[in-house]
């Protein structure tokens, strides 16, 4: 057991990679971006990976500072940095609601710490150790792009002199990247009817708003189109087919309220028939994904045995975590979610076994979703998984809401995990790391994550009048998010879910799945599921890069397009969070 | 055929979520469009099925397979011909040298062999394919850490990981021959 740690030490003389320095750095950074976006996620609604930050200032203390960096260390750092912050996004994501809910609800409700935090610790475990086994499908065979991974290697990698016009590729974009979002953003463009919130009308006064005629203005959008290429189009054709078909006939044959109309009526559509139906497409699709490509996972499972147990397949031998220990620690991690679930008042131990194992599944398939989702456009669609899980639970914990969102922080936190640990799979692929490493200092410290946004979120919620209700409704941290996830659990209490169209959708996810067409499910169902300005940018991005191959050939759209894509891809997020942290500093201000 | 299954099942997929979603009328929990839907599906599974055997028909044109997979291996002996220039580089710890190598054995080789791949799991069948692309990748994954070795110097690393590489390409073209020889007989 102890040779698995002797090969994750340090030799001096060797090539740096796991290394105090890169441990430290990681750690220090995760929990400053992990604060960071726990309060931007309840201030503006939402949150980013920090695997680019991480990576810039990775490069300047590592290299620069140190003089002794290499790009495999830099890799460790941005590894555990990225998964200490994503663990703070699930939880982010679902804890408020609780908190809302318990002030509305304290009759029916609990609210001890103890094993929700259990829960959110073997949510981020158990995230990193289900998705483990599928690297070899997402990252070798399906060559998934992850388009935010492939910017973090560029940066990891970039070196003036190893590649000068790729540099400067990447500088371009950035620098345009950032200056379009500072712009978006300060709204210095900004005209009523024709460009607001980032988004340009082109409904040109006469198309009718339940067509959606808008397009995102965002250079990350499109870059994420510009690397998936041909392979993203289903992802556009999904866009088109919710909002340029379905939409304008269900209004025309008369399936929608009259009363309703403009705004009102695209909400309709979008909630009650769009959302659900994409929802359901996404978990059909990916069930039936699961069935067919069985066999490479089943392959993949073969290595992981056969580098344990045998030395004829010393080419892997070192590549991955042992089965053993996989077990052991997933072993562990189930151990303490069923813990935390029967930790709850009022459930039974039979019950709570019931329910670990079903959320353990759950989030095994949850996170292929996102983690899928993600490789293909760069989007987790964190909300509508919890959607499911929420609706799931609440039937079979008979409305217990506690228990239902205790599952739903798991499941949020180990998606999270998922979609980032893969991510970074991706960059250590690309810059040649040893999967090994990442994956066993991503599970042994992201949970950290957890922790510190729990302590966030109760420190927030405390500094409110009477030491209650500091973010909600009414106050100046909103929580959007967790305000829609309040919601989504009234309307399951009050029966208004509309299972028609997860069913539905998913019988056709599963048709989707089985076609000989890679993710056209995930893509066409996360379409549906998300507004159209953000598909039609995309679409764009997968329709420049068709054009420049084309003209001019693959390989100049790996050596050209993909440093700029990247440099457009960090532009946007650094602006991004440097206006987070600036509206932090505002509100500490009294703004 | 392979034009009439698409059509079929795009057009079948487009009207069972057209009447997908229409909300059913209180209390009940199906809309009136559910006929119409299962209609729809019946036909997107009949397009389904002509779309997967046209794949299955493709699989058993070997001789136009077989021209993808001489390519397959032609590109993977390409690969481990360059394979000792890039011993030279690192041996003589030319670091641009190294570099550029790199990125024209993934540009020239690595990137083309991965776009054989379906012609791969067609002509082998999918689990000896899976292998054979899995220890590509691994090779690849090797190269990339001989480019992040040369480009921070240390060029001790970068020789460790060629024969790594080096290791992975050879058995990758092993397989292939083997697999070759199987299914000529």
């Amino acid at each position: 057991m102890f040779k698995i740690f002797s090969r994750l030490k340090t030799n001096p003389k060797k090539y740096r990679e796991l290394t105090v320095a890169a441990v430290l750095l990681g750690i220090i950074q995760g929990i400053i971006l992990n604060v960071a976006f726990a309060y931007s996620a309840l201030k503006l609604g939402f949150s980013a990976g920090g695997g680019t930050i991480a990576a810039i200032i990775g490069y300047v203390f590592l290299c620069g500072l140190l003089r002794k960096g290499t790009i495999v260390e830099n890799n460790i750092n941005q590894t555990i940095a990225s998964g200490i912050n994503s663990t703070g996004t699930g939880v982010v994501f679902v804890l408020p609601a609780l908190f809302l809910l318990h002030s509305q609800q304290s009759n029916h409700l609990t609210l001890s710490i103890w094993p929700l935090l259990l829960a959110g610790v073997a949510g981020a475990i158990l995230g990193v150790i289900l998705i483990i086994p599928l690297r070899r499908q997402l990252i070798e065979l399906d060559r998934l792009r992850f388009p935010t991974g492939i910017a973090i290697a560029t940066i990891i990698r970039s070196d003036i002199t190893a590649g000068i016009d790729k540099a400067k590729l990447l500088a371009i974009g950035f620098i345009l990247s950032a200056v379009w979002k500072l712009l978006m953003t300060l709204g210095w463009f900004d005209k009523a009817g024709l460009l607001e919130d980032e988004q340009l009308n082109l409904s040109f006064g006469w198309l009718p708003l339940y067509l959606s005629p808008a397009l995102y203005l965002s250079p990350m959008n499109f870059a994420s189109g510009l690397l998936a290429g041909r392979a993203g189009l289903p992802f556009f054709w999904g866009g088109l087919l919710g909002w340029w078909l379905i939409s304008p006939f269900a209004v025309g044959v008369g399936w929608t309220p009259s009363e309703l109309t403009g705004e009102q009526l695209v909400d309709f559509i979008y909630d009650n028939m769009l959302r659900p139906l994409g929802i359901g497409i996404l978990i059909g699709s990916a069930l039936m994904e699961l069935l067919v490509n069985f066999t490479a996972i089943k392959s993949a499972f073969h290595t992981l045995i056969s580098a344990t147990y045998t030395t004829r397949h010393t080419l892997f031998s070192h590549e991955e975590i042992p089965l053993w220990l996989l077990l052991l620690v997933g072993g562990i991690a189930i151990i303490l979610f069923f813990l935390a679930i029967w930790n709850i008042p009022g459930v039974f131990w039979g019950k709570a076994i019931l329910v670990a194992i079903i959320g353990t599944l759950w989030m095994a398939l949850s996170g292929l979703i996102i983690a899928q989702t993600t490789g293909l456009t760069d989007i987790s669609p964190l909300s509508g998984i919890s959607l499911i899980s929420v609706t799931v639970m609440m039937l079979l914990m008979d409305g217990n809401v506690t228990v239902t969102l205790l599952v739903a922080i798991a499941v949020a936190v180990a998606v999270s995990q998922s979609a980032d640990m893969m991510q970074d799979l991706k960059t250590g692929f690309l810059v040649g790391s040893y999967p090994i490493k990442q994956q066993i200092i991503q599970f042994s410290l992201s949970w950290l994550g957890v922790l510190i946004a729990f302590m966030v979120i109760y420190a927030l919620w405390d500094s409110g009048p009477g030491g209650q209700n500091g973010f909600g409704t009414g106050s100046a941290l909103p929580a959007p998010q967790a305000t829609v996830l309040k919601s989504i659990v009234e309307s399951v209490q009050n029966n208004t879910m509309p299972t028609d169209k997860f069913i539905l959708g998913g019988i056709v996810g599963i048709l989707l799945g089985a076609a000989p067409i890679m993710g056209l499910g995930i893509l066409m169902g996360l379409a549906m599921y998300l507004p159209f300005p953000i598909t039609l940018g995309y679409g764009l991005g997968c329709f420049t890069q068709m054009l420049i191959v084309k003209k001019k050939g693959y390989i100049f759209s790996e050596n050209k397009l993909v440093p700029l894509a990247a440099g457009l891809i960090i532009g946007e997020a650094l602006v991004g969070v440097g206006y987070s942290i600036y509206e932090m500093m505002r509100s500490g201000h009294g703004g | 055929m392979y034009m009439v299954g698409l059509s079929v099942f795009t057009i079948s997929i487009i009207i069972a979520l057209i009447s997908a979603a229409k909300l059913p009328v209180p209390p009940q929990t199906w809309s009136d469009q559910l006929v119409v839907y299962v209609l729809a599906m019946v036909f997107a599974l009949f397009g389904l099925w002509l779309l997967r055997r046209v794949a299955v028909i493709s699989t058993n044109h070997s001789t136009v397979t077989t021209g993808s997979t001489c390519l397959s291996m032609e590109l993977l002996q390409q690969l481990l011909t360059e394979m000792p220039n890039l011993k030279r580089d690192i041996e003589h710890s030319d670091r641009t040298a190294i570099l550029n190598r790199v990125q024209i054995l993934l540009d020239k080789a690595i990137i083309p062999f991965t776009a054989q791949q379906q012609e791969i799991f067609q002509q082998f069948g999918r689990t000896p394919g899976i292998k054979i692309i899995m220890v590509v990748a691994l090779g690849e994954r090797f190269l990339n850490r001989i480019w992040s070795a040369a480009c921070d110097g240390h060029f001790k690393e970068a020789s460790h990981s060629y024969l790594k590489a080096l290791a992975a390409f050879e058995e990758a073209l092993i397989l292939l021959q083997l697999h070759q020889i199987t299914k000529m007989n």
